[in-house]
């Protein structure tokens, strides 16, 4: 039944998508920041509502925006150091990114290799993400928005799924990919899944389960799946993996293969 | 990539790299205090402007030469944010006999929406806040969204009327460094007053 509601929601978010590009007449959309119309998605994971009640997974209503087609490259970064020194590696406040931050970099106003000019940039938190977006009059995409993009109104989700698992299995990589490889989504994105883990704005809303108001209240309390109640699909472990990967986070991390893309409001 | 590519890239990055060094003269330092620095671990780094209760524009700043105890609720939650409350006045309380005083209460909402600055003066109004000790403030959802994060708490609205949220109380010393987190509404405060009490005895 799972399968069939779903199929029927993907259709429905079709159609509200192509019914709204109509408002979308005069935005600044182009192939670097193709148009994401508006729709409806089930999210992966519903909460349960503090009191307990059982989760429902209602549909949410998805705003069209503009987003990004790549992710930010280790080149964009570069440029947004370069004018905000307070964001460089050595300038950096201690309670707005951990050490490892841009650690691959070998000084301030440097990426290094060449080769890595059109790399996703890594080893950014989500504090110096947010500042990036907002220089460029752009932001991150919430939770919603990034997996809503993902979903792509239901088309060629196989693959996508496919794609997400054969790079969780994969080790970590050495070397990055360049971002823009993959053949962009039907919205025109492209990467989303398969290359590097990306920021949402909202990534630390994920209070999973009520055992905050449990007495232990210990930070493991929260990252709990909740035993899989309101999940939309157990089967889709990338979403999963997604779901735990936010949890798990907190606004100063920096990891390796952690970078983000940015969206704009239309 | 093509070679022709790749070089005219190498010559992009290297061009950047002179314009950076070149540039980066000219800009000036972000704005330090008279005293000095803030650390880098000071969540005053934090240029976000609030609102007060009685409706002044406050930055989070203003806080720094006191121990701050804040936590982020709302005012209509009905289920952990009495008991977060509860808990501050019990601090402040404890705190009081140990003939400390010189302490700084914070509530910032996370429902920035519905907490007006006249709503969080009628809370404090009717928690009997003490206004000498205690700040009550709300920003825009951006400024929320930073201090939650800094702090460390996660939040997210459920219903119109709800939002779920970590019930952390934290500690923030002079200079606005993070001392201690008590993260669950049951456990004592023993350990969190006698954190407060070392930061209030330490010289600023």
């Amino acid at each position: 039944m799972g399968s069939a509601v779903r199929r029927m929601l993907n259709l429905v978010a079709a159609i509200t998508g192509s019914l709204f590009p109509v408002f979308a007449a005069n935005a600044q959309t182009d192939q670097a920041w193709p148009l994401i119309s508006a729709g409806a998605y089930v999210a992966f994971f519903s909460p349960s509502s503090s009191k307990g009640k059982v989760p429902q997974s209602k549909p949410i209503v998805v705003k069209a925006f503009a987003m990004a087609r790549n992710q930010v490259t280790n080149t964009d970064f570069l440029r947004f150091v370069d004018q905000h020194p307070e964001w460089r590696k050595t300038e950096v406040k201690a309670i707005f990114a951990e050490r490892s931050y841009l650690q691959q970099w070998p000084s301030d106003l440097s990426f290094g290799a060449v080769g890595l000019v059109q790399n996703p940039v890594t080893n950014v938190s989500y504090f110096a993400a947010e500042a990036y977006c907002e220089a460029i009059d752009a932001r991150l995409p919430s939770t919603d928005e990034w997996e809503y993009a993902l979903a792509d109104a239901g088309r060629n989700q196989k693959s996508v799924a496919q794609t997400a698992l054969n790079w969780l299995a994969e080790p970590n990589h050495a070397s990055l990919a360049d971002v823009g490889t993959a053949t962009p989504n039907f919205y025109g994105v492209s990467g989303l899944v398969g290359l590097i883990w990306e920021w949402t704005s909202d990534f630390d809303s994920f209070v999973t389960s009520t055992e905050l108001r449990a007495t232990d209240g210990k930070d493991s309390a929260q990252f709990c799946g909740n035993g899989g109640t309101g999940v939309k699909d157990t089967a889709d472990y990338p979403a999963f993996m997604r779901f735990s990967m936010r949890a798990s986070l907190k606004a100063n991390y920096t990891l390796s293969n952690l970078g983000f893309r940015c969206v704009r409001d239309l | 990539m093509t070679r022709l590519n790749k070089m005219l890239a190498a010559m992009a990055v290297s061009f950047l790299m002179i314009a950076g060094a070149a540039f980066s003269h000219d800009h000036t330092l972000p704005a330090m205090e008279s005293g000095g620095a803030l650390p880098g671990t000071s969540i005053y780094n934090l240029t976000s402007v609030w609102t007060s209760s009685d409706g002044k524009a406050v930055s989070l700043k203003e806080l720094a030469g006191k121990p701050v105890v804040i936590a982020m609720a709302y005012t209509s939650c009905k289920d952990i944010c009495p008991l977060i409350v509860a808990d501050m006045m019990a601090i402040e309380d404890q705190i009081a006999k140990q003939n400390i005083h010189d302490v700084q209460f914070a509530f910032a909402s996370i429902d920035p929406e519905h907490d007006t600055p006249e709503r969080l003066a009628t809370y404090a109004k009717e928690h009997g806040l003490d206004a000498a000790h205690w700040m009550l403030m709300t920003g825009d959802a951006k400024a929320v969204r930073l201090l939650a994060a800094a702090l460390g708490v996660r939040y997210r609205r459920v219903d119109a009327t709800t939002i779920d949220h970590s019930t952390i109380i934290t500690l923030i010393d002079q200079q606005g460094s993070i001392r201690f987190r008590r993260l669950g509404s049951g456990d004592d405060l023993v350990g969190f007053i006698s954190h407060l009490a070392d930061v209030a005895r330490a010289l600023p």
